[in-house]
């Protein structure tokens, strides 16, 4: 590979990361459904395939998909071989072909240079609804990936520029919602479109050769950037456990373990001494796990450095074949991004916690999930969707900062749809979407409160739900308090009232039935001994803690009638307080 | 009245101000700004455009029939969170909307963001029992006792300003209309802002957080209007006294007064609209705009001369739905310092030398390389002509950053770190007018680029290279005033908008086509006494979607709706034709709902003709230096002309240097350039 | 009183012997060497040739012959009226044509390109909740199995691999169904070669054979009475609790026949709905079980037209899952059809047999109701767990 100036080298690399923002606006703008075009699920990026394949660059989207769509282009080049030409395009979504669940759809256009390289622009992006026994394709009764959605190998959907009118057929058959899919399965395919366009443009300019040099400069600049942020990390090994409660197939406390060991090389993240693969449908593939393994990562360091191959190269990951964390087919997946995939980010920020505490925090949204779906009378129309309120919460306090907003900065690129909006395109009526008193995890900085959600059902609607984060709750951080059970009531307050346990399916609310909701913030972040008794009484003054809960949590008095702090009785307490609990250490360990 | 019209502009650093008189003689002014009270460099202004005119400031005035101010009181506040002590109602169940924010975080991964400016702390946001279904049907009526509780305790607590967001409002706005007069039964005189007034649309967050930045800034911008309006009456002035807007258009300063928010980000506006008239002076009606300070370059785009507007618009990390002038900001400007990273990319920006110390060749202590620096070292700026000779530059100041700060570290000589400092920053700002056209459906091949600021026009020229586009403009003589011109061309405009539901079969046309006539009667109310004698026009448009969709496409409908089934077809037609366009499909024949209604009413204010140019022979240049150019790969001599002997009819092959008051023309090898009528420079490629 | 000429004398001529044994003898090696309808349910099995306009010449067996004409039409509507030749596509979409999502078939032209081929088999599985691809837990088609629409699996001779691995994908037993494609390209291969040897595979000699069953089927029909005859039926299956009462109404009218429904029930969430194929196949079938070989094709089919509204419980469309409507509503109207049929006066032969509830391939849990035909399985009785409206 010749030398490439730097300076060229860095054009190149923004040129491409540009076209990233490129495609992710022309997606944006075509797309149907709400859950693409208004809740942003879906991310762009280029990938470049020489000896072996290299994401080089992404547009600011969903993390679950960075590590996943470069499993997919691996994919679709093992399958076809050489028997991939420019003018095709390529469509996928099966979990074992680098996927992350069925509902994920990649599409690609593999562009050839010269000397037998390849660039090649990617959307992937979460359909509404695959077909499948469920709609909506989360299934909790499933136990092999036929009982989820319809699985799409790769297959060329474009051949030589010519679209095959019967493949889309095929797809577009197996989906309950075929002319909203047929939109954004149109949007997908305009994109890369547009990437190819400006890829050409690029290597027009500058030759195939110096491109891709360039992208071979790109990977070295983010790896060297990656390990000059580590180098200042201890060496040595830390283990990070945690729990997921249930898979909804009466496996229990499914153990997720990540051993992260820091090197002069690099890190190795290994996840010996995790569960085996369930039956039920929580099995994270080996894409969704480095996708959240690179979410912990990344969330630990600067904002800046560009997401590439030239950090995967730094990080090797070892996932043991047949456990959770690599299941082999024909193993459901469905639920992995959201529940084994926040267990995986968690276990791994809780191995960075014991080498980095500063850094460490929630990256996951993990916890409940509900879809809901029926015949909406004022259009007669089917209608299935996610409901985020059931959780919407879940960012942890950090260093230096209470917890706020909804879910961690990582997966801030998902935007929750407005009451108004939902109102409108689903027969729902929202009575309650907002914080609660007494709910957020105590710390030196506290997580964000518990969310409250009421949704009454104007028309008879079917919920399938999975509640977790109820055996283990969201954890503290570096001292900090852990958050609270998470739960959903269905047909709350009338004689049909249910909690819902682990997990439904088919529930139906009758007209008029609400149901409710309270999803847990993140944990703590240090000794709520340590928080500064003003930022307390600003709490108790906007009612994120009662006085009693100040004294509870936090040992500050607050006077009732001034609602002034009572610093000497305060400071009193606080010295009670650190006495008996060091006592009761000092108890503990002799 | 010798009929002078003057455009006030107050920016960060300076205060500019074009006074054009009748005969199309025109003055300019440029005085240092002054934060705490702009009102003074307001009048500083005056002083100084009546010594230049030989008058007295009362004689200036008197012969004045029109000002038009553009003011940065309301982005002030929003960026020194300076604004009133404010309050919210709101729906009860739905109190921290406004912190939610949809889960919308400025940070790609990191955990460690802190949050927003709290406008309106969690205590200070009082539920209220009401609710208004989708339909507009209310489900639970206003519980006025307790609107009551809450205007006793806005009274005790010494409450300055208060929102009022319900949800659905824009649909059935009594119970918000209602709260008011219960709130000024109390506190006759605070201010309050209404949801469904601010933002009559759709989508709660955007509406709550834009009343809230209202009930903010509105207050302080009021005291600020009704002072200078009552300072320029004492000195004389009894003109119309007009307000530049963030849509572009001008109000009536008491209509400006009614509502801060609109113009939170109202100091760009005015040279995007100045950009699109001088485009069409020229005939260049796809413009792209770049404006390159001191600290950051603004893009925008104008179609068919006019302005594209956003309602996707975030203000100091708030939601602001009103229609802004699309503009978006790109790292670097002048003063933007160039530094290397850990991983050895060389970055410029975000942080700026700013004005003082400056780049490392104002000689004032500044070490840091910047791109004024580079643009030194690369001959694009003469140290003895810079500002018109203001200020000689430190060449071996600016070498001596370079060498330290970005040759050694990548291990080449100075002027390659300079020309890399410069072909970044020529790359980041082709990205970002790339990205604001394809987000519209455009190709930036259909479109001009304008450049101005002191910036712009020293880094145009190489932007072809990378964009293909049409041909560069640059506004000559008043780039430095730019805004303020904007603010003397810009037309008087109130823009009216509000829900309306309906879909495209069972439309009631009749019903709809009086809606529209209503609201453009509510714009002519509005429009009050100064536009009565201006030719008026109306642009109404109806916002349309695809049954289900989330994204609306504004269809022009011309100034009025007839209600007849052909010209409803045709309607329909136009909508599958734009939304094809935008969105690169369509679905003829498929069900469409009508979301919302928007109406512009327009007094065409009658464009002052600034006086043409003294033709000339043949200017030659005034000197020669060595200019580095990529296309050149190095040095090469180059003729240096100074701006203020040209005049119409001039033009010359590249390379070459045209030194203006407070910017440098730069022309590539290969280009040609010609000023041309409307005191524009067009620089092209020379076949 | 069967007032037709016993036509099964007049022996058919030598072309339309010969075709019907090569036919047979296809359809013999498709059974033998095709996994599924081996160990499966092979009475769905069925090989065909049509003309190039896409009529039923002939077919192996008579049963599905409605079924498997409209499959072959929505095949060549898919590809703009004509597959051309080296081409192969594949369908199992009941609503267009098909019965059920198991029945796949395959159609190609012939290598002369004067007609196409068809060969139709039951799979094993192919997704959906249950391995067998049939549950009486569907309230949807997609809890069922995978829709396949016509898809090309071959061009110019070369196969289309990515299409044909989205098939094996979406199988619990990807080397079974791969076998039984397998096997039904090699038997239509076969044929193609049998056809052209023994003159058949010409167009004129298509135009010969539809001639002769133009006159035989005047023949056959030559003493027919204008008239109209209707009954009532019920569609009952114990294990969902569909209980569905149906008028169906046969008209005669210068030697056409027209089937109508002056009560037909709309479609219900439970996996007896039958698609436009199964409707039709089954209201012809007590007809076609007596004809002689030579008037069983086209030239029925074109002496019938049936009458359906699109989304009732007798033309299943998309979501409604129609698992079991080939045993059990096409044997309600199969029967319902032979009673008018007799009335007719047209000779009506037996044919229960094509619509008996199939022994295999998974059979199916029975319920606690006494006349349930399907086996209790391990006492789980599915009728509880099953019944629609817990399934809604």
């Amino acid at each position: 590979m010749s030398e490439v100036d730097p300076i060229t080298a860095q054009v190149v690399r923004e040129y491409l990361e540009s076209v990233s923002k490129e495609m992710s606006s022309v997606v944006e703008r075509t797309a149907v459904h709400p859950l693409f075009n208004e809740c942003h699920d879906y991310s762009t990026g280029v990938f470049h395939r020489r000896d072996s394949v290299s994401l080089v660059a992404r547009a600011t989207a969903i993390p679950v998909h960075i590590f996943a769509s470069l499993k997919s282009v691996e994919a679709m080049l093992d399958y076809f071989g050489d028997g991939l030409a420019d003018g095709d395009v390529v469509i996928l979504n099966d979990p074992f072909f680098g996927g992350t669940h069925n509902a994920d759809w990649t599409v690609m256009k593999p562009i050839f240079l010269e000397g037998g390289g390849m660039l090649c622009p990617a959307v992937r992006a979460h359909m509404a609804d695959s077909g499948g026994p469920v709609a909506g394709n989360y299934n909790p009764d499933a136990r092999e990936v036929w009982q989820e959605a319809f699985r799409i190998p790769p297959v060329k959907i474009v051949e030589a520029g010519r679209l095959r009118e019967d493949v889309r057929a095929t797809i577009l058959a197996n989906t309950r919602i075929p002319e909203t899919l047929d939109g954004d399965l149109r949007a997908m395919m305009a994109a890369v479109e547009i990437g190819e366009q400006r890829i050409r443009e690029l290597c027009e300019r500058y030759g195939d050769r110096v491109v891709e040099a360039c992208v071979d400069e790109a990977l070295n600049y983010s790896e060297r950037r990656f390990r000059s942020e580590i180098a200042s990390w201890p060496k040595g090994r830390t283990i990070g456990v945690w729990h997921l409660d249930h898979d909804s197939a009466g496996t229990h406390d499914i153990r997720i373990q990540a051993t992260l060991e820091v090197s002069e090389s690099g890190l190795k993240v290994d996840f010996e001494g995790s569960s085996p693969q369930t039956p039920g449908f929580v099995n994270s593939t080996e894409g969704n796990t480095a996708s959240w393994v690179y979410t912990a990562l990344c969330a630990a360091l600067s904002d800046d450095i560009p997401i590439n191959s030239g950090l995967f190269r730094v990080v090797d990951i070892q996932t043991p074949l047949g456990s959770v964390v690599n299941p082999v087919p024909p193993a459901a997946t469905m639920s992995a991004t959201g529940r084994v995939g926040s267990e995986v980010g968690l276990s791994v920020m809780k191995a960075l916690e014991q080498i980095v505490p500063e850094r460490s925090g929630n990256v996951s949204y993990g916890g409940s999930l509900c879809t809901t779906y029926g015949v909406d009378p004022r259009y007669d129309e089917f209608f299935v969707t996610i409901e985020y309120g059931s959780n919407l919460v879940s960012a942890s306090a950090a260093f230096g900062t209470d917890g706020w907003g909804g879910w961690p900065a990582p997966f801030s690129t998902l935007v929750f749809n407005t009451i108004e909006m939902l109102e409108i395109q689903f027969p729902y009526r929202y009575h309650r979407y907002e914080y609660t008193t007494d709910t957020a995890a105590p710390g030196r900085w506290r997580g964000v409160p518990a969310f409250a959600m009421e949704r009454e059902a104007v028309t008879e609607q079917y919920v399938n739900a999975i509640v977790v984060g109820v055996r283990h709750v969201a954890p503290g951080w570096a001292g900090g308090e852990p958050g609270i059970p998470n739960e959903i009531t269905l047909a709350t307050g009338s004689p049909d009232e249910r909690a819902v346990v682990e997990t439904v399916t088919r529930a139906p609310l009758k007209a008029g039935q609400v149901m409710t909701s309270l999803r847990s913030g993140g944990g703590g972040f240090g000794d709520p001994l340590e928080r500064d008794p003003d930022a307390v009484r600003a709490d108790v003054l906007d009612e994120i803690y009662t006085r009693e809960a100040a004294k509870r949590a936090f040992a500050v008095v607050i006077d009732p009638a001034t609602m002034d702090i009572d610093t000497e009785a305060t400071r009193a307490l606080r010295v009670e307080r650190r006495n008996t609990s060091q006592t009761a250490i000092m108890e503990a360990t002799t | 009245m010798s009929g002078y019209v003057i455009g006030v502009d107050v920016g960060g650093t300076f205060t500019d101000l074009v006074c054009v008189g009748e005969a199309g003689d025109v003055l300019t002014a440029k005085v240092p700004s002054t934060p705490a009270d702009q009102g003074i460099g307001v009048l500083s202004g005056i002083a100084n455009l009546a010594d230049r005119a030989a008058v007295s400031v009362e004689d200036l005035l008197a012969r004045t029939k029109m000002i038009v101010h553009g003011t940065t009181v309301a982005t002030n506040t929003m960026i020194e969170w300076s604004g009133a002590h404010t309050y919210l109602l709101t729906t009860r169940g739905f109190r921290d909307l406004i912190d939610i924010r949809r889960n919308y975080k400025e940070a790609a991964f990191d955990i460690r963001l802190k949050a927003p400016y709290p406008i309106v702390p969690r205590r200070r946001r009082i539920p209220i029992t009401e609710r208004i279904t989708e339909t507009g049907a209310v489900l639970t009526p206003l519980a006025e006792e307790e609107v009551r509780a809450a205007a006793r305790r806005l009274a005790d607590e010494g409450a300055q300003a208060v929102a009022i967001c319900f949800l659905f409002s824009f649909l059935a706005p009594e119970h918000e209309l209602r709260a008011r007069e219960i709130i000024h039964e109390v506190l006759p005189s605070i201010h309050v802002s209404l949801s469904h007034e601010v933002l009559p649309k759709i989508r709660e967050f955007e509406r709550l957080s834009t009343t809230i930045v209202d009930a903010y800034v509105t207050p302080k911008l009021r005291g600020y209007l009704t002072n200078l309006e009552r300072t320029l009456a004492e000195r004389g002035y009894a003109g119309d006294f007009f307000i530049m807007r963030s849509n572009g258009g001008v109000v009536d300063v008491g209509r400006a007064a009614e509502s801060g928010v609109q113009l939170v980000a109202s100091g760009p506006a005015g040279g995007v609209v100045a950009a699109s008239s001088i485009g069409a002076a020229v005939s260049d009606r796809n413009l792209l705009t770049i404006d390159m300070g001191g600290t950051s370059a603004d893009v925008s785009l104008i179609r068919d001369g006019t302005p594209s507007v956003s309602m996707d618009s975030w203000f100091s990390r708030y939601r602001v739905a009103v229609p802004l002038v699309d503009v978006t900001s790109v790292g670097a400007g002048g003063g933007s310092i160039a530094w290397i990273d850990d991983g050895g990319a060389l970055r410029i920006g975000p942080a700026s030398a700013g004005s003082y110390p400056g780049p490392a060749c104002y000689g004032r202590g500044g070490t840091a390389a910047t791109v004024t620096d580079a643009n030194l070292i690369l001959g694009y700026i003469g140290a003895d002509s810079f500002l018109g000779g203001a200020m000689a530059l430190d060449v071996e100041g600016a070498r001596r950053a370079l060498q330290a700060g970005i040759a050694d570290p990548l291990g080449v000589g100075v002027e390659e770190a300079a020309a890399a400092i410069v072909r970044i920053v020529n790359h980041n700002m082709a990205n970002a007018l790339r990205v604001i056209s394809i987000e519209k459906g455009y190709d930036v091949r259909d479109f001009s680029l304008m450049a101005f600021g002191g910036g712009g026009p020293l880094h145009a020229a190489a932007l072809v290279q990378e964009l293909r586009v049409r041909r560069i403009l640059v506004p000559r003589g008043h780039a430095s005033v730019l805004c303020a011109l904007g603010d003397v061309l810009a037309d008087i405009r109130e823009s009216r908008s509000r829900g309306y539901y309906a879909r495209s079969e069972t439309v009631d046309l009749p019903a709809l086509a009086q809606a529209v006539t209503t609201m453009v009667d509510e714009a002519d109310a509005l429009m009050g006494e100064q536009a009565r004698n201006l030719r008026r026009v109306v642009e109404c448009a109806l916002e349309m979607r695809y049954k289900g969709q989330t994204h609306e496409v504004a269809v022009p409908i011309g100034s009025g709706l007839e209600p007849t089934p052909e010209r409803w077809a045709e309607v329909l037609a136009d909508f599958d034709r734009l939304h094809a366009q935008r969105f690169s499909y369509s679905r003829p024949g498929a069900e469409i709902e009508i979301v919302g209604l928007q109406v512009d009413r327009f007094a065409l204010r009658a464009k002052p003709e600034m006086n043409g140019l003294g033709r000339t022979s043949q200017a030659t240049a005034t000197s020669e230096r060595p200019v580095h150019f990529p296309t050149a790969a190095g040095y090469v001599p180059t003729p240096i002309y100074s701006g203020v002997e040209l005049g119409l009819g001039f033009t010359a092959r590249g390379p070459l240097v045209i030194e203006e008051a407070n910017t440098s023309v730069v022309v590539m090898p290969g280009q040609r350039v010609s000023l041309v009528a409307g005191n524009v420079y067009i620089i092209e490629d020379d076949r | 009183m069967s007032i037709m000429m016993p036509s099964t004398q007049v022996a058919a001529s030598p072309q339309m012997g010969e075709l019907v044994r090569i036919l047979r003898h296809a359809d013999a090696k498709l059974r033998r060497s095709s996994p599924s309808t081996a160990l499966g349910d092979d009475r769905h099995a069925v090989v065909g040739l049509f003309d190039e306009t896409g009529a039923v010449v002939a077919l192996s067996r008579r049963a599905w012959l409605a079924s498997l004409a409209a499959t072959v039409r929505s095949v060549l509507d898919a590809f703009g009226g004509t597959l051309p030749v080296g081409e192969l596509a594949v369908s199992n979409d009941p609503y267009a044509g098909g019965t059920h999502v198991t029945d796949f078939t395959v159609v190609r032209p012939l290598a002369g390109g004067t007609g196409y081929l068809a060969a139709r088999f039951h799979t094993l599985d192919i997704g959906g909740e249950q391995l067998g691809s049939i549950t009486p837990r569907a309230a949807e088609i997609w809890e069922e199995g995978v829709l396949v629409p016509p898809l090309r699996l071959a061009r110019s001779g070369q196969a289309d691999f990515d299409a044909a691995t989205m098939l094996d994908f979406n199988s619990r037993l990807p080397d079974v169904l791969r076998g039984d494609l397998k096997a039904a390209v090699r038997t239509l291969d076969e044929l193609d070669v049998a056809l052209a040897t023994a003159g058949l595979g010409g167009r004129d000699a298509h135009a010969a054979l539809l001639e002769e069953a133009r006159a035989r089927m005047r023949d056959e029909l030559a003493e027919l009475q204008d008239g109209s005859w209707s009954t009532t039926g019920r569609i009952h299956h114990c294990c969902t609790g569909v209980d569905v009462p149906f008028e169906l109404k046969l008209t005669v009218a210068a030697g056409q026949l027209r089937f109508a429904f002056p009560v037909e029930p709309a479609g219900v969430k439970a996996f007896v709905n039958s698609s436009a194929g199964t409707t039709a196949s089954a209201l012809l079938a007590p007809l076609a079980a007596g004809l002689p070989d030579a008037a069983c094709n086209a030239v029925l089919l074109d002496r019938v037209t049936i009458a359906t509204t699109p989304g009732s419980l007798f033309h299943a469309q998309a979501p409604l899952p129609t698992g079991y409507a080939p045993y059990i509503t096409a044997g309600e109207l199969a029967r319902r059809a032979a009673e008018l049929a007799g009335q007719a006066g047209l000779r009506v032969a037996p044919y229960e047999h094509w619509f008996a509830l199939p022994a295999r391939p998974f059979s199916l849990p029975g319920c606690d109701d006494p006349g349930c035909p399907f086996p209790k399985v391990g006492g789980d009785t599915h009728k509880t767990r099953y019944a629609p409206g817990a399934r809604s």
